[in-house]
């Protein structure tokens, strides 16, 4: 289950995930992640949006959909997005991607 | 023999060794032996004892008795001391009731009674008959184990000696669950380019498996050097169990049938080629030179089991073969319970430097284990393979646990440092495949289903993962792919995204029969940013 934080002075919502991000657990992030930044009670009150991914070892592809999902309605928010990362893997699924393009990576190895 | 001395066996008049520094309890000591037949000596210190036991051996002794002041002599050092000298010897201490706590210190010790005195003359006597009858006993098991031990050593030694010229050898562990087991394997030279291999599995795991295993041995090793043809030994070989061993009348006075599980293997290493007669045995395991493999099914039933009947044979062209692997059902029991692949557990085994490295994991096993591998390759070394399995589309949604198997299989057969560093690009980049595999590549009709091998050659150290899911494959240009890379992602499906991740995680990826086969490489050790 992810868990948030708002930091109302920065306007900043931080969504800390359990593990990883894969195709038997998307759908189920994505509905979490939707309530928490659409419809709750912070909807409204934050700029930026992290994505604390410390606990995680690997993204698949559906998770990575996911991620580009989020990339496009914060882009329409005009919001920031940014990745927290400790697994090498993940750090290089991004840049195999491109995805640290469209998101601030902050990689801190374990 | 010659370590074990053998002299306590031998019935001649029990001997006791009296030590106590009182000259009148030992007087009385002295009284109480007169009724108890045996032979005795006196001493009345510990250096005295010692002096006495080394000078006549420890082994002439039956039983040690003291009777010292504590505040005087350490009779715990004695005892120490005796156990040291000859741990079937065994001791009676006899103290003051008050000294309680003494007295389980000298049990723990090694003491094998403790009598708090006063002790009546006809206690003594129980005492020293009981004692006496014990060290006897514990020194007859003594040589015994120490036979037992000798044979296994021999046992061992047959089984490790083994090789085969003209191909690049054998790895072979062999661990029976007691010292001795009922699995064996044989190589016989039939001419200078053809060998034949018996490994088998004699039901049991104890002496009296060992005993028909090394029968059986010799006499298809005496079979086969004077031109025996391999079913010629296989039929003798039933033939013996049915009709003498298994025979009717010995069934009915209660004897436990015998049966032989083996794989009889002719090698040809002038025409490339191998034969089999498998009678109930494991199948034996082929593996090409990139790792994959493919299982020698065929066989019949084990020998003695049934009449003599045809015992079905098959045979393989070796061209692009580098590995035999036989094992018997003691090797799967333990990858069973360690919840690992067969395979992993089979790599571990085949390069443990010792057998006494992981004796944690090698101790749970509840068979006798035999596992060889014929190495035909005699110049590169090969990939051999770590993990194997069939996947159909039912294992999607289990797709989770499928990867935890692979990871419990890659961590338990490869040395940590190697595989760490990679293990998660590895998991991704297998589980991406599998999926595309198992939902574009598999159909949901009976008999599709995805492949996954790992295998590993440890000279590059790559780690080789394999995807197949036999069907007719998709475009996929891998320059495409890397094109991509260089764009922006957030048109691309996630067909493509899983694609330019395993292309960017992988160190090397290649598409086989348009696609429907995926190998990626991985070099182990280290990961580049």
């Amino acid at each position: 289950m992810i868990t948030h934080t708002l930091n109302a002075s920065s306007q900043e919502l931080v969504l800390t995930f359990p593990g990883d991000l894969l195709s038997t657990n998307a759908n189920e992030l994505n509905d979490e992640i939707t309530s928490l930044c659409k419809n709750g009670e912070s909807s409204s009150k934050w700029n930026t949006l992290t994505l604390d991914l410390k606990n995680a070892r690997m993204i698949d592809s559906i998770g990575l959909n996911l991620l580009v999902c989020l990339v496009k309605d914060i882009k329409e928010k005009k919001g920031q997005l940014k990745a927290l990362i400790t697994s090498r893997t993940i750090y290089r699924t991004f840049l195999a991607t491109r995805l640290d393009r469209s998101i601030e990576v902050v990689f801190n190895e374990r | 023999m010659s370590e074990i001395d053998t002299q306590g066996l031998a019935e001649k008049p029990r001997r006791i060794l009296l030590v106590d520094n009182e000259a009148c309890s030992l007087e009385y000591l002295k009284a109480c032996l007169k009724k108890v037949d045996c032979a005795y000596d006196t001493a009345c210190n510990n250096r005295e004892a010692k002096d006495i036991i080394s000078r006549a051996s420890a082994s002439s002794f039956h039983c040690i008795i003291t009777n010292c002041d504590i505040a005087e002599e350490n009779t715990i050092e004695l005892i120490e001391w005796i156990k040291n000298v000859d741990e079937t010897l065994s001791t009676v201490i006899i103290a003051d009731p008050r000294e309680k706590e003494f007295g389980t210190d000298t049990l723990r010790k090694g003491a094998s009674d403790y009598l708090e005195k006063p002790v009546p003359p006809k206690l003594i006597a129980e005492v020293v008959n009981r004692l006496c009858n014990l060290t006897k006993q514990q020194r007859s098991f003594r040589v015994s184990h120490f036979a037992v031990s000798e044979l296994a050593n021999l046992q061992s030694n047959f089984c490790q000696s083994k090789k085969i010229p003209g191909t690049k050898g054998l790895d072979l562990f062999y661990l029976p669950k007691h010292e001795l087991g009922g699995d064996f394997l044989d190589i016989v030279p039939i001419s200078p380019t053809c060998y034949a291999i018996t490994c088998a599995d004699v039901s049991g795991h104890d002496l009296k498996a060992a005993y028909i295993s090394s029968y059986f041995q010799g006499m298809a090793r005496g079979m086969l050097q004077k031109g025996a043809a391999l079913h010629e030994v296989i039929e003798s070989i039933n033939h013996i169990l049915l009709k003498e061993w298994n025979s009717l009348e010995t069934s009915q006075k209660g004897c436990v049938n015998f049966s032989l599980a083996a794989a009889f293997t002719l090698i040809d290493t002038e025409t490339g080629s191998a034969e089999i007669y498998n009678c109930g045995f494991p199948a034996p395991i082929l593996v090409d030179k990139d790792g994959v493999t493919y299982f020698w099914e065929d066989g019949s039933q084990p020998l003695g089991w049934f009449e003599e009947g045809i015992f079905s044979h098959s045979s393989y062209l070796l061209k692009d073969i580098n590995y035999i692997i036989m094992h018997t059902d003691g090797h799967s029991d333990l990858a069973d319970s360690l919840d690992i692949h067969p395979m992993s557990l089979a790599y571990w085994l085949l390069n443990l430097e010792t057998k006494q490295e992981h004796y944690e994991i090698t101790s749970l096993a509840t068979d006798d284990i035999l596992l060889a591998n014929v190495n035909l390759n005699k110049n590169e070394e090969g990939f051999f393979p770590i993990f194997q399995q069939k996947l159909t589309q039912l294992d999607i949604p289990r797709i989770d646990t499928v990867q935890s198997e692979w990871e419990r299989s890659l961590i338990f057969a490869l040395p940590q440092e190697e595989i760490e560093p990679r293990m998660n690009d590895i998991l991704l980049c297998c589980r991406e495949i599998t999926l595309n595999a198992l939902k574009h590549g598999c159909t949901d009709a009976e008999g599709s289903f995805c492949d996954v091998t790992f295998s590993y050659q440890k000279a590059s150290n790559i780690l080789s993962a394999w995807i197949d899911d036999h069907g007719p494959g998709f475009e996929f240009n891998k320059q495409e792919v890397l094109a991509e890379m260089g764009t922006m992602l957030i048109q691309k499906s996630h067909i493509s995204l899983g694609l330019i991740t395993v292309s960017g995680l992988s160190d090397d990826i290649q598409n086989i029969r348009n696609g429907s086969c995926t190998r990626m490489n991985f070099k182990l050790g280290h990961t580049n940013l």
